[in-house]
């Protein structure tokens, strides 16, 4: 947890510090290999918590569904199909969906929390 | 996530993805203009051409600043009067207003004598006022520092029209031969009268008009003997 907090500042901080530009044609590729990271994240992130988290299938999912998001988009501008739409629903569903589940998981771990400091509370009063 | 490894490979994932976010964001919240290339290469003409003018104007400085020198220096040394003189010296010879010699040249255009050819236009035999405005600009593109028309200074006044079989020359109008006299290097003055892309050349060659031209190491050229009518131009004052 700390290490990926410390990526996303780092990330940040870099990202405004390092003159990078790209054409803008670029922009659409990139921002769909973007949604594709930020998928595979989430989901590392839902994987964690429900601790299934396996770094393999993290790391392959991370690149394999970056560089297939990007290149169904370029085949898609290619054949004149917004192929790229195909991507976003997937990754953008996907993406809800483990935060769906993240959610329920932080809720259910708040509730249980709470629970134990209210037996807690209540094993205090008895005594 | 059992060890460090890979928390550390969870950290730089997420890293590249902050670090992509934020560049994308950067990158499409820029202004992009489409700019094509010729409108580049125009803006660097510009700027080369307004840097140029720059450097002429810093020398034109430079100049006026020596001059200033000259002067003071004159003040000093009391001598003003003589810089003065030869500056006005200078002044008579851009106006036309001294008597010069120098080496040069002298062109002498004649009528032909020759037969008509069967239908020719007899024009063809005579030389006409273009014929000596265009050896005229053939002497000044040669580098001709004084030019005279049968001993009519030209100026910047000078007018050149074919009056029937004479031409009039600073108001003064003159029949045949013409005499146009030139100062300057012999040599180059001497290419633009006999080389093969020559207005003279082709007079020669082509209508067989008598062009003569004879080099000469030292040809007086008159000053322009009236004032100059300037009844319309005022001097600009400032800028």
């Amino acid at each position: 947890m700390i290490f990926a907090i410390i990526g996303i500042l780092l990330g940040v901080v870099l990202g405004f510090l390092v003159p990078i530009t790209y054409p803008p044609g670029f922009s659409l590729y990139i921002s769909v290999a973007i949604l594709a990271a930020l998928d595979s994240v989430f989901g590392a992130f839902r994987a964690s918590l429900e601790e299934k988290f396996d770094i393999e299938i993290f790391v392959s999912g991370f690149f394999g569904n970056t560089i297939l998001a990007v290149a169904l988009a370029y085949i898609g501008d290619k054949l004149g199909v917004p192929l790229y739409y195909a991507a976003i629903f997937a990754f953008g569903g996907r993406l809800f969906q483990n935060l769906a589940v993240i959610r329920r998981i932080a809720i259910h771990r708040l509730r249980i929390a709470r629970g134990v400091s209210k037996t807690i509370a209540k094993n205090k009063a008895k005594n | 996530m059992k060890n460090s490894r890979d928390k550390m490979i969870v950290g730089i994932t997420v890293f590249f993805v902050s670090f992509m976010l934020i560049i994308n964001i950067r990158n499409t919240e820029m202004d992009y203009d489409f700019i094509r290339l010729e409108t580049v290469e125009a803006f660097n003409v510009e700027i080369s051409d307004t840097k140029e003018e720059i450097e002429a104007l810093e020398d034109y400085i430079e100049q006026k600043k020596y001059q200033i020198e000259e002067y003071q220096e004159a003040l000093r040394d009391g001598t003003l009067e003589e810089v003065l003189a030869s500056e006005v010296r200078k002044q008579k010879v851009n106006s036309h207003l001294t008597d010069l010699k120098g080496p040069g040249i002298t062109v002498t255009l004649e009528d032909s004598d020759r037969e008509l050819d069967e239908g020719e236009d007899p024009n063809n035999l005579i030389i006409h006022d273009l014929d000596v405005l265009n050896i005229l600009n053939d002497l000044r593109r040669a580098g001709a520092e004084a030019l005279a028309i049968n001993g009519q200074r030209v100026t910047s006044q000078t007018q050149i029209k074919c009056q029937g079989a004479t031409i009039t020359v600073n108001d003064v109008t003159y029949g045949q031969p013409f005499v146009i006299e030139a100062i300057g290097d012999p040599d180059t003055l001497n290419a633009a009268i006999n080389a093969p892309t020559s207005y003279a050349y082709i007079l020669r060659e082509y209508y067989e008009l008598p062009v003569g031209s004879e080099i000469g190491d030292e040809i007086l050229i008159k000053a322009f003997d009236r004032e100059p009518a300037l009844n319309y131009i005022e001097i600009q004052e400032g800028d």
